[in-house]
């Protein structure tokens, strides 16, 4: 099975989610918490939070209907769901979150109904999304992300001592050799 | 876990080899000819770097994660994904944490006797109770063991939030959504100060 193919992938979906503003910082951090410990933890926190977003949308659409104009109950309502989009770096959803508020703040009903329909289609794609992402890493065996992004930048610093170090040594001349290896 | 080994050879050829966990091996080598024998090998672990706070991806810098040593820690926070990531950004920081999504379920744990939190950290935008009134409830609540601190999770850090927090018994305050560094940062800031 050729896992760095499927890694690439993985990295690619990744890659995509956060360039299309799917996703932003903030996810990293969640993904940051992910260890021996809580191997799946970034895919069981997106479990809870889908779970929990799509029974805050359905609270706030019966809402809409329960209780007409009554701005106050539709911003509480989404002003939890925008903090846990924050917490795990939902970024386009966040935004979505944002302007249905501002449409409270004037009073708009078009506005709450036009922001909520965007909503759900954000919610709709970045849930398609991240499960193929998930279907995709599932099937690698485990690698630490930091492994792919970070370990780049350590390996540049450490070819450039060694570069030093060896023009350092060409300095230093025969006089300065080390020990010679056992036999 | 990486290995990362840098082998100068007897012929000064430059060897740089990641071994990673799945096996896979990466080298270069600079092909150096020279007379005297120097054998150098270097083993690094690769670290976890930690972004900086705020900056793009881009910048990272390497920190060592603070660790509160086992620091007994009560979370409240009723919303299931802020409580899920919060718990495990303590977690990761060394702390020993029991979460609960309600102010009533914070008040019963404290109640409880087994309890000894040392800090409480507490969102603000629950719906059950107030945060402010909960944060009030705990500098009520008479025990043996010291008060706990209190730190305060909002959607804003703007004055009028800042000032309730003073006027709650708050000891610290955090915008969400916490990073790992923020977090670390601002209970070191207030276990200091008291």
């Amino acid at each position: 099975m050729d896992y760095s193919n499927l890694r690439r992938q993985a990295a690619s979906l990744k890659k995509g989610l956060f360039d299309q503003g799917h996703l932003d910082e903030q996810f990293r951090q969640v993904e940051d918490l992910q260890d021996e410990a809580s191997p799946n933890f970034v895919e069981e926190v997106v479990v809870v939070f889908f779970k929990d977003s799509g029974r805050l949308i359905s609270n706030l659409e019966q809402a809409l209907e329960k209780y007409p104009r009554d701005f106050n109950r539709w911003d509480a309502y989404m002003q939890q769901l925008k903090g846990s989009c924050s917490s795990i770096g939902a970024s386009r959803m966040k935004n979505e979150c944002m302007s249905f508020r501002d449409n409270c703040g004037q009073r708009s009903v078009e506005g709450c109904m036009g922001s909520l329909q965007k909503l759900k289609r954000e919610h709709a794609i970045l849930r398609q999304k991240l499960e193929s992402y998930f279907q995709v890493t599932l099937e690698a065996p485990p690698c630490q992300s930091w492994c792919h992004d970070r370990w780049i930048i350590s390996i540049n610093l450490l070819t450039d001592v060694c570069m030093f170090t060896m023009q350092l040594l060409r300095q230093v001349g025969p006089a300065g050799a080390a020990t010679r290896p056992a036999m | 876990m990486c290995n990362l080994y840098i082998l100068l050879l007897a012929d000064l050829r430059l060897y740089v080899v990641l071994q990673m966990m799945n096996g896979n091996i990466w080298s270069v080598s600079d092909p150096e000819g020279l007379r005297e024998t120097v054998m150098l090998a270097l083993q690094f672990q690769v670290q976890h770097v930690t972004p900086v706070s705020g900056a793009s991806s881009d910048l990272y810098r390497l920190s060592p994660i603070p660790n509160f040593n086992g620091l007994h820690v009560l979370l409240v926070d009723g919303d299931d994904t802020n409580r899920a990531v919060t718990h495990k950004l303590l977690e990761k920081l060394g702390c020993r944490v029991f979460s609960v999504s309600s102010g009533i379920q914070c008040m019963t744990s404290f109640a409880g006797g087994e309890s000894s939190f040392q800090l409480v950290l507490l969102d603000l935008t629950m719906h059950t109770m107030d945060g402010f009134e909960v944060a009030l409830a705990i500098r009520k609540f008479r025990s043996n063991s010291w008060p706990p601190l209190i730190v305060a999770l909002a959607a804003s850090s703007d004055d009028n939030v800042r000032d309730r927090c003073q006027r709650s018994g708050i000891n610290g305050l955090l915008q969400k959504p916490v990073t790992l560094a923020a977090l670390g940062d601002e209970l070191y800031r207030v276990l200091q100060h008291n």
